[in-house]
C-alpha cells in the first residue's frame, strides 16, 4: 500500500498539482475557519480570565456591588478580623488617541498601600516608579507596562493622549512596570493610575468598582467570605477572583458559542469540496483503477488507497489550516473583543497562541472531514469492475440510484429537525446542534435528486437561449451528474447560509429599528459614556433640575441602568420616571397594558420585557425578587412589554422606587424632550454649554442616537457577517473547482468539438454558461432552504438564546445582491477554466487517451 | 523618626546634671530602660520646627531633591507632627499629618494631595510602604516610644566615632504592628543622644536599613542632629535630610495639627 | 488449465444483450490459443471471463477444479493476481508511473518485497529488451515499446496464464511481428499458457490453436496449420 501511495498517488498528485491544491484548499478552508475561530475564542475567554486573575494579584476576595462600592466601605473592611489588607480598584478600558495601540486597560489602585496586593515589578532593573510623591501629587500620573510603553514610544515624563468620557486627556508616564504577573494583564496593554484620580477621570464619584481583600494567613476563603458577607449585607457580592473571572468567561463564552455555527458550516463546506474533488478523481482515474483491479488489486486495497490519500490530504490540510487559522485569529480576536465590549462591556485583549489542543483538534478535524468527504468516492472506486480497463473511449457515468428511499429519508430527517426546533425541550446548544445536523443531512439527501432534476429541466432552456453553446454546457453538466450535483449542493448550502443569516440579521435589525421608533421618541439623549452597556461615567441625579430649567426643554427623564445577576443570567434593570416615559412612547404589550404599568409604577411594581418573561417564566401576577443594598425586595409585575435593551431580559422600574431601594441617584442617560417648534440642535448647544467643563457630555439627537445603536447592533453581528462572506468565498471556490475539473475531464471532448469546427469563444461561452447554471441552480434551491434557516434562527434559536422572537422579514435585499453578485462571481470563477478550455489544442486532445 | 531624632536635647544644665548621675550609676551597669528614659527626659522639648532639605539617591546614583517644613508638638507617645512639602513646585502643598492616639498602638496618619483636594488615610497595613519615595516608611515617620518595645543593653561600642551604648529594642508582642523584628540603637554615651540605628525587618537576621544622625549641634540649648541619613542596605539607596532653621518651644496655633488645617491650601 | 461449460453472459440494459450464448471449451496447460471473430462476437467478453474479471450469467468456469463463477470478489482478485496476467490492446500503463514502477505494480500488489520486486523487474525488462528504458514515463515510449512494457508487467508475476486482448491492434505490422515473436518466445521458454484475442491473421498464425467465435458461439475450434511460425 505504501508503494501505491508513494508511486501512484504521489505521481498523480504531482501531475495534477492544480487540482490537488484545490482539493487541499477544501480542507484548509474548513480547518482554517475552525482553528481561527477556536483560537480567537480561547484567547478571548482566557484573556478575560487571566486579566481578572492578574489584576487581582494576591487578593483572595473581591467585594463588588452593582453601581459601585462606596468609599467608606474600605474603612469598614479594614477593621474586620482576619483581613490582612484591602485595596480599592477602579477598572476602565480606554482608547489612546494614537491609532494602532489597541484598547488600554486602566487600573486605578491606591499606590500607597497596594504592594500588599500586587507586584508591580518596580524592583527590577531600570523599572521603577521614578518619583512616588510626584506620581501622587499630579493627577495625570500613570504607570505603563514596559511592553506598552515601548510600543507607544513612552518614557518617564512623556505624555500620552487618551480618549476619555470627558474628552481627550493627556496622562504622563511616571513609571514603567516589568512585564510579569500584573503587568501582563490585558495582554500587557495596561496603565495604572491612582484610584482617586481614576474616580475623577471616570466619574465614579466617591465609589470604587471593587475592593480587593487579602486575608491573613490561616484564614480560609470561606471564613473570609462569611465575615465580609455578614458585615456588608446581601447587596454586596463577595467572590474569589477566580469565580468572578469564570462568570465573565462564561458570559463571553456563551456569546462566542454562536461562532461554532460558522465553524461547523465551514467544515461542512470543506467536506463537500473534498467529496467533489475525490469524486472527480475517482472518475478520472477509473481506467487506472480498472487496470489495478485487473492486475489483482482487491476492492479493499483500492478503497484503502483512496482513503490513505484522503488521510494525507487531511493531515496536510489540517496543519496548513491550523497555521493559516492562527494567522487570521488575531484579527478575529480583535473583532470578537469589540463585539463583547459593545455587548457586555467586557473587553478582551490578548495575543493568540496556537495551543496543542487546538492544533490536535484542527488536524483531527481536517482528517475527519477529508475521510468523510472521500469515503463515498473511495467506496465507489473499490466497486469499479476490472473490465473497466477494457472499456474503450471515455467512461460515461451510469447513474442508477434509488431516488425514492433517498427522498423519504430526507423528508423524515427534515421533519425530525422541525420537531426538535419547535417542540423538543432541548437546551439552546443541543437544540441548535440537533436541528442543524438533522436538517443539514436531510437537505443534502434532498439536494442530489433535486439538482439533477433541475439540470434536466434546464437543458431545453439552455438550448433555446444559447443555440450554439447551450447544448455544450448542458452536455457537460449531464455528463457527470455527480460532480454537478456536488457543486450545486455546496453552492446551495453556502447560499442557504447567506440567505438564512442575512435574513436573520435583517429581521433582527428591522425589529429593533421599529422598536426604537416606538420607544426612543425624545429629542435629545445626554449621556457620559460612549459604551451602552458599561457606564464609564455617571451623572449626579441633581443635574436633571438644571436641564429642565434650560430654555426650550419640555421634559427630562433620568435613566439609570444596572446589570445584576438574576437566576444565573445578567439582566438589565432600567429605572426611569415611568409616567413621563409612557406619555411619549408606544410600547407593545404582551401582557397588561400602559395603564396597568402607569398605575403600578409608584406602588413599586415593575414591568418586564418579553424575553425576561420567556427566560424566567415570570409574567403579570408574578413577583420578581431582586437583591437590593437593603436586602431582598419583591417587585410585582404589572406588565410584560416588547423591549430589546438586553438579550437576557430587562426590568423597568419607576425612578423613585429605584432610588428608595438602591440609594443610588446617579444617572446614565438623560432623555430630553423639547417644546414643539424648538430646534433640538439649539437646545443641544444649551446643554453642552451648561455641562462644559463640569461633566462629559455626549449629546445626540434622536437620529444620531439611533444610528449609534445601529452601529452597536452591527458590532454584535460582525462575526456573523464574516461567516456570510466566508460562505460566498466557499461558493466561489466550489464553482472554480468544479469547472476546472470539468474542463480537464472533457479535454478530449473539447478537442473533438474543435475538430468539428467549434470556435474558442463558443467553448469559453459554454463554460461560463455552465458556471451560471450551477450558480443559479444553487440559488434556486437555496431560496426555500435559506428561508427555512432564517425562520429557524429568528424563531427557536433567538428564543432559546435571548427569549426574543423576531418576526420574519424576507431578505429581499440579500436576494437582490445575490442576483447581481452571483452571475458576476460565477463568470469570474469560470474565467480561468474557460481560457484553459479555449486553449485546448485539437491534436493533443485527440491523443489524450 | 525624622521627627523623633530631629528633636532637641534637654537643657544643657539638666544634661550635665543627669550625665553625672548616669556616670554614677554606670558603675553598676546601666539598665537599657533607664538609659532611654534618661535620654527622653534630657531631650524632650514642647515643640519643634525646621525646614528640611530632602535628598534621595537611588542605587544608580540618580538624585531627587525635595524641601519641606516640619512642625511637631508633644513628644514620643503624645506627639503630633505635620510636614508640608515646599519644593519642587509639582509637589508643593502636599501634606503629611501624624497624630499619636492615646491608648492606641499606631498613630493616625494622613497624606493630603492638593491636586485632588482630598486627604487619604494611611492604613496600618501600609506602614511598611515607602514614605513618598524616600527610604523612610510610614512607620519610620512615627514618633518612637520606647514604652512600646522591650529593650535590653547588649553592649558598648564605638559608633560614628563616639563611644555608645548599644541597645536592642524588640516591639512588644501585642504592641504595634511593627514592620521590624528588632531595632539596634546606638546611644552616644556622653549625652545619651542617638547616633545610629540598625533596623531589622521581621523574619530577617541582618539589618535592612541603617540610619545615621550626624552634624550634632546645640541650638537654643538643645542638642540636635543637623543631618539624618537613612540607607537601604538591600536596595542601595540613601535618603538624606538636612535640617535648617531649627527652632524649639515656639507655640503652635491650636488648629495646626488638625485635618482641616491639613486639607487647607497652604495651611501650615 | 481452464474449462468452460455452457457459459452464458448477457448484459441487462434497456434490452438484454447476449454476448456469449453457451460456450463450452477447455484450454490445456502450455497451449497458445488465438480467438478470432467479427466485432460483437463475444471475444473480449470471453477473455474477461477467463481472467476472472467478470462472472458468467450462467454456466461453469473451472480453474483447477474450482468454479471461478462461484468465488468471491476477493478470491477472484487473488486469482488474477497470482494466476493470470494481462496484455491489453491500449497497453493500460499507469501514465504517471515510470516503466520500472509500472512493471513492479502487480508484484507490489501481491506484497512482494521491494528488493525482490526490483530484481524481478530488471529480469523481465531484459527479457523484453527494455532494460535501458526503466526510468522513462510511458508517454516517452513508442507504441511497440509500450506494449513491451505491458508484456514485461504481465511476465513479472510468473503467472501461468497470459491473456492478451488485441496485443498488436495498435501497432504497425513490423512492430506487431516483433511483439508476436516475443510472445511466442515467452511461450516456448516458460511454457506459459497464452490466450490471445485478435483480428490479425498473422497473430493467429503465431498460435497453436484457433477458436473462431460468431454471435456468442464457438464457430470453429482447430489446430493452426503451420502454427508457431
Amino acid at each position: 500500500m505504501r508503494f501505491l501511495l508513494r508511486t501512484l498517488s504521489l505521481s498523480y498528485a504531482r501531475r495534477h498539482m492544480g487540482k490537488t491544491i484545490l482539493t487541499l484548499l477544501g480542507v484548509v478552508v474548513g480547518v482554517t475557519t475552525f482553528s481561527s475561530i477556536k483560537t480567537a475564542q480561547d484567547a478571548l475567554v482566557k484573556g478575560i480570565g487571566s486579566t481578572v486573575d492578574r489584576v487581582a494579584g494576591k487578593a483572595h476576595l473581591q467585594v463588588t456591588m452593582e453601581g459601585g462600592v462606596p468609599e467608606e466601605i474600605q474603612e469598614k473592611l479594614r477593621s474586620l478580623p482576619g483581613i490582612r489588607a484591602t485595596s480599592p480598584v477602579i477598572e476602565q478600558i480606554v482608547v489612546p488617541e494614537k491609532a494602532g495601540l489597541g484598547s488600554l486597560m486602566v487600573v486605578g489602585i491606591d499606590l500607597l498601600g497596594d504592594r500588599e496586593m500586587r507586584d508591580y515589578g518596580f524592583e527590577g532593573d531600570d523599572a521603577d516608579l521614578d518619583d512616588p510623591l510626584l506620581f501622587l501629587a499630579q493627577p495625570d500620573s500613570a504607570i505603563f507596562s514596559r511592553d506598552f510603553a515601548r510600543r507607544a514610544v513612552l518614557s518617564t515624563g512623556k505624555a500620552l493622549s487618551l480618549k476619555l468620557p470627558t474628552g481627550y486627556k493627556q496622562v504622563t508616564a511616571r513609571g514603567v512596570m516589568s512585564p510579569k504577573g500584573f503587568a501582563e494583564a490585558f495582554g500587557g496593554n495596561l496603565m495604572v493610575v491612582d484610584v482617586y484620580a481614576a474616580q475623577d477621570l471616570f466619574g465614579r464619584g466617591r465609589r470604587f468598582d471593587r475592593i480587593d481583600v487579602r486575608l491573613q494567613d490561616g484564614v480560609t476563603v470561606a471564613q473570609g467570605t462569611a465575615t465580609l458577607q455578614k458585615a456588608l449585607g446581601p447587596a454586596y457580592q463577595v467572590e474569589t477572583p477566580a469565580r468572578r473571572g469564570e462568570q465573565m468567561e462564561r458570559l463571553v463564552a456563551n456569546f462566542t458559542a454562536g461562532f461554532n455555527v460558522s465553524s461547523a458550516f465551514a467544515l461542512a463546506i470543506g467536506i463537500f469540496l473534498i467529496f467533489n474533488a475525490f469524486n472527480v478523481a475517482v472518475n478520472r482515474r477509473r481506467r487506472d483503477i480498472g487496470t489495478l483491479r485487473a492486475l489483482g488489486a482487491t476492492p479493499r486495497q483500492v478503497q484503502v488507497l483512496f482513503l490513505a490519500e484522503a488521510l494525507i490530504l487531511g493531515i496536510m490540510g489540517g496543519v496548513l489550516g491550523c497555521l493559516a487559522g492562527t494567522a487570521f485569529s488575531q484579527g478575529l480576536l480583535v473583532s470578537m473583543g469589540q463585539s463583547t465590549e459593545a455587548v457586555y462591556g467586557i473587553s478582551g485583549s490578548g495575543i493568540v497562541h496556537l495551543t496543542p489542543a487546538i492544533a490536535l483538534q484542527s488536524i483531527l478535524l481536517g482528517v475527519g472531514a477529508s475521510l468523510a468527504g472521500a469515503w463515498g468516492p473511495a467506496l465507489a472506486a473499490s466497486r469499479i469492475p476490472p473490465t473497466e480497463a477494457f472499456a474503450k473511449g471515455a467512461f460515461q457515468a451510469r447513474v442508477q440510484r434509488r431516488v425514492a428511499p433517498r427522498l423519504a429519508g430526507a423528508a423524515a430527517l427534515l421533519a425530525a429537525a422541525v420537531y426538535f426546533a419547535l417542540f423538543s425541550g432541548l437546551s439552546g446548544n443541543q437544540m441548535l446542534l440537533a436541528v442543524l445536523l438533522l436538517g443539514g443531512t436531510g437537505l443534502i439527501l434532498l439536494l442530489g435528486p433535486l439538482s439533477r432534476a433541475l439540470l434536466v429541466a434546464a437543458a431545453p432552456l439552455l438550448s433555446r437561449f444559447f443555440p450554439s453553446a447551450g447544448p455544450l454546457s448542458s452536455d457537460a453538466l449531464m455528463a457527470n451528474p455527480r460532480r454537478s450535483a456536488g457543486t450545486i449542493m455546496a453552492m446551495t448550502l453556502s447560499l442557504t447560509f447567506v440567505l438564512g443569516l442575512g435574513g436573520y440579521l435583517g429581521s433582527t435589525k428591522g425589529t429593533i429599528v421599529r422598536w426604537m421608533d416606538d420607544v426612543l421618541t425624545c429629542d435629545l439623549f445626554v449621556r457620559a459614556s460612549a459604551n451602552f452597556t458599561r457606564g464609564d461615567y455617571l451623572y449626579p441625579g441633581a443635574l436633571r433640575e438644571e436641564l429642565v430649567q434650560l430654555p426650550g426643554v419640555r421634559a427630562v427623564e433620568s435613566i439609570r441602568a444596572i446589570r445584576p445577576q438574576f437566576s444565573g443570567k445578567r439582566i438589565l434593570i432600567n429605572s426611569v420616571e415611568i409616567g413621563q416615559l409612557l406619555d411619549r412612547t408606544k410600547y407593545e404589550f404582551a401582557q397588561g397594558d400602559a395603564r396597568a404599568m402607569r398605575e403600578g409604577a409608584p406602588k413599586g411594581m415593575c414591568a418586564v420585557s418579553e424575553n425576561f418573561y420567556r427566560n424566567f417564566h415570570l409574567g403579570v401576577g408574578d413577583q420578581v425578587e431582586l437583591m437590593t443594598p437593603g436586602g431582598l425586595v419583591k417587585f410585582p409585575i404589572s406588565a410584560v412589554l416588547r423591549d430589546y435593551s438586553c438579550d437576557q431580559g430587562s426590568i423597568l422600574l419607576d425612578r423613585p422606587v429605584f432610588l428608595k431601594h438602591w440609594n443610588d441617584d446617579r444617572v446614565d442617560i438623560y432623555d430630553v424632550s423639547v417644546h414643539p417648534g424648538v430646534d433640538p440642535k439649539a437646545v443641544r448647544e444649551e446643554i453642552r454649554a451648561k455641562l462644559a467643563g463640569r461633566y462629559p457630555a455626549l449629546v445626540s439627537t434622536r437620529a444620531e442616537f439611533k444610528a449609534e445603536i445601529g452601529k452597536a447592533i452591527d458590532a454584535f453581528y460582525a462575526v456573523m457577517r464574516i461567516t456570510v462572506f466566508l460562505a460566498l468565498g466557499v461558493a466561489f471556490l466550489g464553482i472554480v473547482t468544479s469547472l476546472l475539473i470539468s474542463v480537464a475531464e472533457r479535454t478530449r471532448d473539447i478537442g473533438i468539438l474543435k475538430a468539428l469546427g467549434a470556435v474558442p469563444s463558443q467553448i469559453a461561452k459554454s463554460i461560463v454558461i455552465e458556471a451560471l447554471v450551477l450558480a443559479l441552480a444553487g440559488l434556486l434551491l437555496a431560496l426555500p432552504a435559506g428561508n427555512l434557516f432564517a425562520s429557524f434562527m429568528e424563531g427557536p434559536v433567538a428564543v432559546a438564546f435571548t427569549g426574543w422572537s423576531m418576526p420574519h422579514n424576507y431578505p429581499w435585499d440579500v436576494l437582490v445582491q445575490l442576483l447581481i453578485a452571483l452571475p458576476l462571481v460565477s463568470a469570474l470563477a469560470a474565467w480561468v477554466p474557460a481560457r484553459q478550455a479555449a486553449k485546448v489544442k485539437v491534436t493533443e486532445a485527440i491523443e489524450y487517451e | 523618626m525624622i521627627a523623633r531624632f530631629a528633636r532637641p536635647l534637654a537643657a544643657a544644665a539638666a544634661a550635665l546634671f543627669l550625665a553625672s548621675l548616669c556616670a554614677g550609676t554606670a558603675l553598676a551597669a546601666p539598665d537599657a530602660r533607664t538609659l532611654l528614659k534618661d535620654s527622653e527626659n534630657r531631650h524632650r522639648t514642647k515643640t519643634q520646627q525646621y525646614a528640611g532639605d530632602l535628598t534621595v539617591v537611588n542605587k544608580d546614583g540618580k538624585v531627587r531633591k525635595k524641601g519641606w517644613r516640619s512642625y511637631r508638638e508633644g513628644y514620643a507617645g503624645d506627639a503630633k507632627n505635620l510636614i508640608r512639602f515646599t519644593d519642587p513646585p509639582e509637589v508643593k502643598g502636599v501634606g503629611f499629618l501624624s497624630l499619636s492616639r492615646p491608648g492606641s498602638d499606631n498613630p493616625d496618619q494622613w497624606l493630603y494631595l492638593p491636586s485632588m483636594k482630598r486627604e487619604r488615610r494611611i492604613a496600618p497595613q501600609d506602614r511598611y510602604a515607602s514614605f513618598v519615595g524616600t527610604d523612610f516608611n510610614y512607620e519610620d515617620m512615627e514618633e518612637f516610644d520606647h514604652e512600646k518595645y522591650k529593650v535590653s543593653l547588649i553592649g558598648e561600642e564605638t559608633a560614628e566615632g563616639v563611644p555608645c551604648y548599644v541597645i536592642a529594642a524588640i516591639p512588644n508582642d501585642k504592641g504595634t504592628k511593627s514592620v521590624y523584628q528588632k531595632i539596634i540603637l546606638y546611644l552616644r554615651k556622653d549625652i545619651l543622644y542617638l547616633v545610629r540605628e540598625d533596623l531589622i525587618r521581621k523574619g530577617e537576621k541582618e539589618p535592612a536599613k541603617r540610619m545615621i544622625l550626624s552634624d550634632l549641634k546645640n541650638v537654643e540649648g538643645h542638642w540636635v542632629a543637623g543631618r539624618m541619613e537613612m540607607t537601604d542596605l538591600k536596595k542601595g539607596s540613601k535618603t538624606t535630610v538636612n535640617l535648617k532653621q531649627i527652632t524649639f518651644n515656639r507655640p503652635h496655633p491650636a488648629s495646626r495639627f488638625t485635618l482641616q488645617n491639613l486639607t487647607r491650601e497652604g495651611g501650615d | 488449465m481452464l474449462q468452460l461449460r455452457d457459459v452464458v453472459k448477457s448484459y441487462d440494459g434497456k434490452s438484454t444483450v447476449t454476448a456469449l450464448a453457451g460456450i463450452t471449451l477447455s484450454i490445456a496447460p502450455g497451449e497458445m490459443v488465438a480467438i478470432m471473430g467479427p466485432s460483437g462476437s463475444g471475444k473480449s467478453t470471453l477473455l474477461n471471463l477467463m481472467g476472472g474479471l467478470d462472472v458468467p450469467t450462467s454456466g461453469q468456469l473451472l480453474v483447477a477444479g474450482k468454479d471461478l463463477a462461484r468465488e468471491s470478489e476477493k478470491a477472484r482478485s487473488l486469482f488474477r493476481r497470482n494466476s493470470v496476467s494481462y496484455i491489453f490492446q491500449a497497453y493500460h500503463l499507469m501514465p504517471t508511473l515510470k516503466v520500472r514502477q509500472n512493471v513492479a505494480l502487480p508484484l507490489q500488489l501481491a506484497g512482494v518485497s521491494a528488493k525482490k520486486a526490483a530484481l524481478q523487474v530488471e529480469r523481465v525488462l531484459a527479457e523484453v529488451g527494455l532494460e535501458s528504458r526503466g526510468d522513462h514515463l510511458p508517454d516517452e515510449l513508442s507504441g511497440g515499446e509500450r506494449q513491451r512494457v505491458a508484456i514485461a508487467r504481465a511476465l513479472a508475476t510468473d503467472a501461468p496464464l497470459l491473456l492478451a486482448d488485441e496485443p498488436t491492434g495498435n501497432l504497425d505490422s513490423a512492430r506487431g511481428r516483433e511483439i508476436l515473436a516475443l510472445l511466442r518466445s515467452i511461450h516456448e521458454k516458460r511454457n506459459t499458457t497464452i490466450v490471445m484475442v485478435t483480428h490479425d491473421h498473422d497473430a493467429a498464425s503465431a498460435c497453436d490453436r484457433l477458436i473462431r467465435l460468431r454471435d456468442g458461439r464457438v464457430e470453429d475450434d482447430g489446430v493452426v496449420i503451420g502454427g508457431g511460425r
